[in-house]
């Protein structure tokens, strides 16, 4: 180790030691303040028992069945207090609303309803397949249609994850209707985009952004996620799969980037891709809630899916001021255009300065993306630790608690790999200086104890795996304070206000 | 082929219903490409005119809508101006299958005696509708009788034909201008008329107009 090197680890342990403890906890805690973000973990088995628990409550307080409270609560995106006040004004009106009425309709009463049987002899005619079958399905509005078409048409509505309703009326399907339909349980597969769609309407939610992970973490002091992101902490929050992310940005953990440099720096790299050259000629994000929409029909009306803000496509402004005061945004804007043709002889010089920084760009982007690829690959072999763990007990002869370092390692090597990755779009963002310097340096000393445990991992003898051991435990420890050194330079560069974005 | 048998069977509903004002016939000897006709009610700037429309059939159909558009050009607050594409909610989120392409032609001829302005297509002609009833009825009359009536198309007068008023047309033209400049300058403004009185609205057309070649 050289003395440089030394330097700057004393360093960085006499800064640490003011603020945390030396415990054992993981060391990106020291910037995330665990504590501050309080959350619950979810699967979507329990977000499922959550609401079913909702409905049970409510059909006491209502008297009325379970089936027939979900399908309530569904018409109302879950939101119970909407639903009891408007039910305690005029139950009958909610009901007539939500095609749930119990009154007989038209002053026809249908006795006969739900599966209906047929003979070759005598079959049913289908209204919408106009062929004769031999299995149908009744509501109580005596609307009747083939089991093959109501499947269709089923299988089309669930993934709107509302309330389905008779293909001729209002009436709407029980969860008992459904799954009668459907033969199998096609009302829990409507709850669970159903619970989707929950989960995305209320900001307290979020999905784990890892791929194939079915986690939910929910935010129980969501009002303070606001003011942490502003004091350039990052709320990260682990998933009931162990999976960390931030529940701000909906994103991998990109410590110790504050969240406004995750995004920037992200929308940066993404400007080059082909699909985001697709997204930005053919999508505009909602002016709401930041989601890109497609447009596929003709209609400039636009409603999103996601928070359900309506506005206009082509001046993105809310609909409500369309409806008299009609179009402003067709208007040519005269201000708007002498202001472009005055930029245009500012573009030659501008164009310049872009070549000048997108160099430096590409310098840091390469940086950022070779530890993306590492960190795949790392993570791939981390997938496989447990055999190499295995392995090694067999091999050796050792037990398993003592095989554990190795778990261990590889995820002390993937936290570490990730802030370095992160330290460099915190990097670009650095005004050119001192600070910068000693950012940097410090940049590469994490860098080199991050290929250091990396090279370890490379073994693939067991013998010497076991006998490396304390090289692993060693490379970890020196691994784990130069993350936290780098952390804290961070906090110092932001603190400085050298930070450009 | 369920779907088949569906659109056979619409098939000769129509042609059955000698009351309808509708028509529905295969566009080129394929079920999934149909051609639609009905007349412009009474008592609309529609009346007397005959309009098509070109329907696709999805292979979903009928859980999905036919994807429906005027092959007639129409001036309408809900039909684009220059394609023909249509905003009807019943073609889009409120199809369901028991709707039939002779009940939805049937609401596109309702829709041309109720236009919904404050959910347009064609925000051009919304606006007309909504800022100048009789202007707009008068195009709207106009475009069907060039566009929909039999007597096919005569000669076009361009100024009526977006409804932009004759006087505005003149009054430039006597400047100097042409009146194919006019009218295009006037479109592209999106103004219909121009007062005497408003000098400032007149000194922006005229800006316009010399901006050109």
């Amino acid at each position: 180790m050289s003395d440089e090197e030394f330097e700057y680890t004393d360093d960085s342990d006499s800064l640490y030691s003011d603020s945390v403890d030396d415990d054992n906890f993981k060391i990106e805690d020291s910037l995330v303040k665990h504590d501050i973000v309080q959350y619950k973990q979810h699967t979507t088995r329990e977000m499922m028992e959550t609401l079913h628990k909702k409905c049970t409550k409510l059909s006491e307080v209502l008297g009325k069945p379970h089936d027939y409270v979900v399908t309530l609560l569904q018409s109302y995106k879950w939101n119970s207090e909407k639903l009891i006040e408007d039910y305690m004004d005029d139950p009958q009106d909610v009901e007539l609303r939500l095609g749930l009425s119990t009154v007989k309709l038209n002053g026809e009463h249908h006795e006969n309803t739900g599966l209906q049987t047929y003979t070759e002899e005598a079959p049913f005619s289908c209204f919408i397949c106009c062929e004769d079958k031999l299995e149908s399905y009744k509501l109580k509005c005596g609307h009747e249609f083939c089991l093959d078409c109501y499947r269709t048409y089923l299988n089309e509505k669930v993934k709107q994850a509302n309330v389905i309703k008779c293909p001729s009326c209002d009436v709407a399907l029980t969860p008992g209707d459904i799954d009668t339909i459907s033969g199998t349980n096609g009302s829990s597969v409507l709850l669970e985009n159903s619970i989707k769609e929950y989960v995305e309407r209320h900001k307290t939610y979020k999905w784990c952004p890892s791929p194939d992970c079915n986690a939910i973490v929910e935010v129980l002091n969501s009002s303070d996620i606001a003011h942490l992101v502003d004091t350039n902490q990052i709320p990260i929050v682990i998933c009931s799969n162990g999976h960390r992310f931030c529940f701000n940005c909906g994103f991998e953990s990109h410590v110790p980037a504050p969240c406004n440099v995750t995004k920037q720096w992200i929308n940066k790299c993404k400007d080059d891709s082909e699909t985001v050259k697709w997204i930005t000629t053919h999508t505009k994000t909602c002016p709401k809630c930041d989601t890109s929409i497609e447009k596929n029909g003709g209609c400039n009306h636009m409603t999103c899916r996601k928070c359900a803000y309506e506005f206009c496509w082509i001046c993105l402004g809310t609909w409500d001021n369309h409806n008299n005061q009609y179009y402003q945004c067709n208007r040519y804007q005269y201000e708007q255009a002498e202001k472009n043709n005055k930029s245009a002889k500012d573009k030659k010089l501008q164009d310049e300065a872009t070549k000048k920084s997108l160099q430096r760009y590409l310098h840091y982007y390469n940086l950022f993306n070779i530890h993306e690829i590492s960190t795949k690959q790392d993570k791939s072999r981390c997938d496989v630790v447990e055999n190499t763990v295995r392995e090694v007990q067999e091999g050796v002869g050792i037990s398993w608690i003592e095989a554990q370092f190795l778990v261990d390692s590889a995820s002390t090597l993937l936290n570490a790999r990730r802030v370095l990755k992160w330290s460099y779009a915190v990097a670009f963002y650095c005004d050119r200086g001192y600070s910068l310097d000693l950012f940097e340096t410090v940049q590469a000393g994490l860098a080199d104890a991050v290929e250091a445990l990396s090279l370890l991992f490379e073994i693939s003898d067991v013998e010497v795996i076991a006998k490396k051991k304390l090289n692993f435990l060693n490379a970890s420890k020196l691994l784990e304070d130069r993350q936290r050194a780098m952390v804290l330079a961070t906090e110092e560069t932001i603190n400085n206000g050298t930070l450009r974005l | 082929m369920a779907r088949f048998k569906r659109i056979l069977k619409e098939l000769d509903d129509v042609k059955n219903d000698k009351e309808a004002s509708i028509t529905l016939d295969m566009a080129d000897n394929e079920l999934n490409h149909l051609t639609g006709t009905f007349i412009g009610p009474p008592d609309t700037p529609y009346e007397g005119g005959k309009f098509v429309v070109d329907i696709k059939i999805p292979n979903e159909y009928p859980f999905k809508p036919p994807i429906m558009k005027f092959d007639t050009k129409v001036y309408h607050p809900n039909i684009s101006s220059v394609t023909g594409a249509i905003c009807l909610d019943i073609l889009k989120d409120a199809w369901t299958p028991i709707l039939t392409l002779k009940s939805s032609l049937i609401s596109l001829q309702s829709l041309f005696q109720s236009p919904e302005p404050n959910d347009p297509q064609d925000a051009e002609v919304a606006k007309h509708y909504l800022s100048d009833r009789e202007g707009f009825n008068k195009t709207a009359r106009y475009w069907t009788q060039i566009y929909a009536s039999d007597n096919g198309e005569r000669d076009v007068n361009d100024a009526e034909l977006y409804g932009i008023d004759q006087e505005t047309v003149t009054n430039f033209e006597t400047m100097g201008f042409t009146r194919e400049k006019i009218i295009e300058v006037l479109r592209r403004l999106g103004l219909k008329k121009v007062e005497a009185g408003e000098p400032r609205t007149e000194n922006k057309v005229i800006e316009e107009l010399l901006k050109e070649d």
